[in-house]
């Protein structure tokens, strides 16, 4: 009888644990089919960036939305955060009695990294959410099969043409950050802080090179590619991988945004640790 | 009764209206030539473990007109995906005008979409344009027509689906059954050889039900499409096809003419006509 039992128990425990494994394989697999679903997309959206017929006109009211709409948020987390800079780089640099080179502390922090990772969060926060949205609901509602069904590509209409806006906007952006988060820096370090303003300008021209500044745009170039790309993949497939309805789309949109800022950041170490 | 249950069944040899007559009409092709335009062969479906389409096999010639009546759910629109080449089937096959939709080249396949005309059950018109500009956008990117060519042409789809006046109106501001006529007047407007309607008056009050079923048949007339048309509206739709197809338990349960259909003695079917 306890035999019995005992041989229960360790088949069931037997079963569990091969069930274990089984479900480990499967998510293992379906993960890296996702992730060659993902890379055939990004190609196939890159191929029909060349491939005329390009769409002029799309990209450009992309632009409009994910450039020119995203220009206040830009503006004022731009300003915030080079002064948040101007005040913490002030009382570090201060400690050491080195608060002269609070400009070229400012200027680096901003230009190799976060005006680049900054920007783009917000980007995904604001615009990146949106296009995930449209095309989710474009794809519930049928709108890509008419597409589709009138011979036009949908890589053509909707994917292409925000992958080429996101890579255009994003280093306009990320330069706007930039310029701004520096002004935000120089208010407080300069004018309420009383750095001399030629130190702070001075000594940030001295210290960032052109390398920096190139560091910082080829980040928000591929920022750019990585936002528009997950957000459209993840509305594109909406229904297919996420579920049909409004849930499929707000879980569609959710999932953008955070894969999105999770590959940003992950992809800065990246590039980070290859460019140093 | 006609049932159908296995691939190699035959088109019934005479149906009202039938395609002889109206290609002589519009001048295609020989009087008495029956062409098959779709033909859908042991088509299976299943979603999740969940089978919707088992084993469909029909055959439509060029110039029918065909209803497809059937169950909520009972896989209609599936099916019409699936003609389209918008779905891929488990098993089976859809060959349309001699093209296997299996291993069609993608340039083959975007020349016979060019061909197809595909009214959406829920209309699925681009929400960021005007009816206006989503009846003028197959124009536009379809045909080589000047804009005034275009204007004149959508005008005059639009005023034939009772839609004058809401040109301008944005897809979410109009009603359900206005959708739905914009997207008719958008799936009509390339003149199409294959039209696919998935509920063409559902939604629609029975007087504009009529008068969309009638601008169906007068196109019909006018450009003899081959046409599927799903539907509920039973049985006003028989006199406007020639050939009702039922789908019931994922498999085709009848295909007859109205009449073969209406004089039917399958319990099912009378239960489906209301009795
Ligand atoms: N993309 C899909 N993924 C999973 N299941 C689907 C999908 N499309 C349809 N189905 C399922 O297939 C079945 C048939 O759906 P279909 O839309 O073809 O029904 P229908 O006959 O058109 O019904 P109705 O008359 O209500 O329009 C349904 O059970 C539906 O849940
Ligand atoms: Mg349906």
């Amino acid at each position: 009888m306890v035999d019995h039992i005992k041989q229960i128990s360790a088949h069931s425990l037997m079963y569990r644990t091969m069930e274990w494994i089984r479900q480990i394989g499967a998510y293992t697999l379906e993960s890296i089919r996702r992730m060659g679903l993902m890379g055939l997309f990004l190609l196939n959206g890159f191929l029909y960036c060349v491939v005329p017929p390009i769409k002029f006109g799309r990209i450009v009211k992309q632009i409009h939305f994910i450039g020119l709409q995203s220009m206040v948020v830009i503006l004022l987390t731009g300003l915030f955060a080079g002064m948040v800079l101007g005040f913490q780089g002030y009382y570090s640099l201060s400690r050491f009695g080195s608060d002269a080179f609070l400009g070229p502390m400012v200027g680096l922090a901003l230009i190799k990294e976060l005006g680049p990772v900054l920007s783009a969060l917000m980007v995904t926060g604001r615009a990146g959410s949106a296009v995930a949205a449209e095309i989710g609901i474009m794809r519930i509602s049928e709108q890509i099969d008419a597409l589709d069904l009138m011979g036009l590509n949908p890589y053509r209409y909707l994917i292409a043409p925000n992958i080429l806006a996101g890579m255009i906007s994003m280093p306009l952006l990320t330069a706007i950050f930039d310029v701004v988060g520096i002004f935000g820096g120089y208010l407080i370090g300069v004018k309420l802080l009383g750095v001399s303003s030629g130190v702070y300008f001075g000594e940030m021209s001295h210290y960032v090179e052109m390398a920096d500044v190139l560091e910082g745009i080829y980040k928000s170039l591929s920022f750019g590619v990585i936002i528009s790309w997950v957000c459209t993949f993840k509305g594109y497939y909406t229904g297919i991988l996420t579920g049909f309805g409004a849930e499929g789309v707000s879980k569609a949109t959710t999932q953008a945004v955070v894969t999105s800022s999770v590959l940003i950041l992950v992809w800065d170490y990246f590039m980070t640790s290859a460019l140093f | 009764m006609r049932t159908n249950r296995g691939p190699n069944r035959r088109l019934p040899a005479r149906w009202s209206g039938g395609p002889a007559e109206v290609s002589a009409q519009a001048g295609l092709g020989s009087p008495g030539e029956t062409r098959t335009m779709i033909k859908v062969e042991n088509l299976c479906k299943s979603f999740d473990g969940h089978t919707v389409l088992d084993g469909i096999s029909f055959e439509i010639s060029k110039g029918e007109v065909v209803a497809l009546i059937g169950g909520s759910g009972g896989g209609k629109s599936v099916l019409l995906k699936h003609v389209a080449g918008l779905m891929q089937p488990d098993s089976g096959r859809v060959v349309i005008d001699g093209a296997d939709l299996r291993n069609i080249k993608r340039e083959e396949l975007r020349r016979l979409r060019d061909r197809l005309g595909f009214l959406f059950q829920g209309g699925a018109l681009f929400d960021s344009m005007t009816v206006y500009e989503n009846v003028a956008f197959p124009l536009r990117e379809k045909s080589k027509m000047k804009e005034q060519e275009i204007r004149s042409r959508v005008l005059k789809e639009l005023e034939s689906v009772g839609l004058k006046g809401a040109e301008d109106k944005y897809p979410s501001q109009i009603s359900g059954g206005m959708v739905k006529r914009a997207a008719l007047a958008r799936a009509l407007v390339l003149d199409p050889e294959i039209m696919l309607f998935d509920e063409p008056t559902t939604g629609l009050d029975p007087v504009i039900g009529q008068a969309i079923l009638e601008l169906i048949d007068s196109c019909h007339k006018n450009i003899s499409f081959t046409g599927i048309v799903v539907t509920h509206e039973i049985p006003r739709i028989f006199r406007f096809v020639d050939r009702v197809l039922m789908i019931y338990e994922g498999k085709l349960r009848v295909d007859a003419s109205p009449d073969g259909l209406m004089r039917s003695d399958d319990p099912v079917v009378r239960t489906f006509l209301g009795e």
